[in-house]
């Protein structure tokens, strides 16, 4: 089912949003290199969007008989919405491995073997943790749970916002822009976490959906 | 009333929809290899009571007793972005028998390589029929069951749900014409949220068969087999 969720997004075309504004991120960053590390701090605010964007699209791709359809051939409603939520993870990952790429491709500090692995992997769990939190907000927003599309908007705004702004993802944002990885491993499980909490809620949410 | 002996059991559910109960306290049992058949006045609960069924709504109060294998073919559904074949490829891995099978004995003429956009909404309704009849399910979910169909695939969808029935699965499908519930075991009606056992059912059933000279004999063929009397309409 996660193959064919993917087919039905590919489709759809609507990814075509989310794509362009990575590559316009893309070029921006190889056109003014900075440290990979803050790069990815930029990366992580763009990715978090992304994600949730893609998330939207990829749980509202098709009509409400449709849906049902294949919720009853995989099982429930709350299924599907599962293996949605993980077609969004790996699809917003693999898009965004472009982007981790950039990071570090486009890096004007030439940095010692050893602390490569650390800037590598600091990017990677940069990517894996703004995607999960992207897929969290996504999720509880399409619309088997949320209907009305204006509401969508207003609340993934909102949200947005809210996890930009929140005191712990700001101190890792502030330590990744001062050359330091501090709190990304933390970060990364949390965004994971977070991810799993709001799928599992969202999909009794699919489930109960009158 | 065993639990074993009936593949899916619905006790006394209720859905609410909008503040209101648009179903009520139902009772059904589906035994295996049992065709129901659903009838009711627009707006009564029919489709409420198979989506239930089918496990894609969840009811207020009330049990659902039972995980079977399901196949759900909503009245309407958007025609998918993919093709034909890609989409019946794409909706089960593990299937019964190939759609194409069951396409060709509902008599689509469609092509399976163009999007499902472009097929008629007769032919839309066939791939998705052909979805649910090649799949392993043990309960088959069809709602406005002949809806778009010509006489032929009439025929030959009361022909798959005798063939379902044969292999030990269960049909629940809805129509809005009783004269239409041709194969059903057992008919029941909904009025007003209510589940009724429709008059017809555990009586003699006579049925109404209208179309096509053509097809009247592969009609009057499955109304024999199923034990109906009939009534021939000519057109």
């Amino acid at each position: 089912m996660i193959a064919f969720n993917l087919r039905l997004a590919g489709r759809s075309m609507r990814w075509l949003g989310p794509a362009l504004i990575l590559m316009i991120w893309i070029l921006a960053t190889l056109s003014a290199p900075g440290p990979a590390l803050a790069n990815a701090g930029s990366l992580f605010l763009v990715l978090v969007g992304l994600t949730c964007w893609l998330t939207v699209t990829i749980g509202n791709v098709d009509d409400d008989g449709h849906r049902e359809l294949l919720a009853a051939a995989i099982g429930s409603p709350a299924r599907l919405h599962r293996s949605r939520a993980i077609s969004a993870y790996l699809a917003a990952n693999t898009v965004s491995a472009a982007g981790t790429l950039a990071c570090l491709v486009a890096t004007t500090e030439p940095t010692r073997p050893t602390a490569e692995i650390v800037v590598v992997g600091a990017c990677v769990l940069m990517q894996l943790a703004a995607t999960a939190v992207g897929v969290a907000i996504g999720t509880l927003l399409h619309r088997p749970v949320l209907r009305h599309a204006g509401v969508t908007l207003l609340l993934t705004a909102a949200a947005l916002v809210g996890i930009i702004l929140l005191p712990p993802v700001q101190f890792v944002l502030r330590a990744l822009n001062d050359g330091r990885t501090t709190g990304v491993i933390a970060l990364a499980a949390a965004g994971v976490i977070i991810a799993l909490a709001a799928v599992t809620a969202a999909s009794a949410l699919a489930d109960r959906r009158n | 009333m065993a639990g074993s002996d009936f593949l899916l059991e619905l006790d006394a559910v209720t859905v609410r929809l909008g503040g209101r109960d648009v179903l009520s306290g139902a009772d059904l049992a589906i035994a295996r290899g049992e065709i129901i058949g659903v009838s009711g006045p627009n707006g009564a609960g029919k489709t409420t009571l198979l989506r239930v069924a089918a496990n894609v709504l969840r009811p207020a109060t009330g049990r659902r007793i039972g995980r079977p294998r399901l196949a759900y073919v909503p009245a309407a559904v958007d025609p998918p972005l993919l093709q034909a074949g890609g989409w019946l490829s794409g909706v089960r891995c593990v299937r019964r028998v190939p759609p194409s099978s069951v396409l060709e004995q509902l008599a689509f003429d469609g092509a399976l390589d163009r999007p499902c956009r472009e097929l008629s909404f007769g032919n839309l309704r066939k791939v998705l029929l052909a979805d649910a009849f090649s799949s392993l399910a043990d309960l088959i979910v069809i709602d406005e069951a002949t809806e778009g169909l010509d006489s032929r695939g009439a025929a030959a969808l009361v022909e798959l749900m005798v063939e379902a029935r044969g292999r030990g699965a269960s049909v629940l499908f809805a129509e809005q014409q009783t004269q239409r519930m041709v194969g059903a075991d057992r008919l029941v009606s909904v009025r007003h949220g209510n589940l009724v056992v429709d008059p017809l059912s555990g009586g003699e059933v006579t049925v109404s068969l209208r179309g096509p000279t053509a097809a009247l004999s592969e009609l009057t063929k499955g109304a024999e087999a199923l034990g109906f009397r009939y009534i021939v309409e000519r057109e």
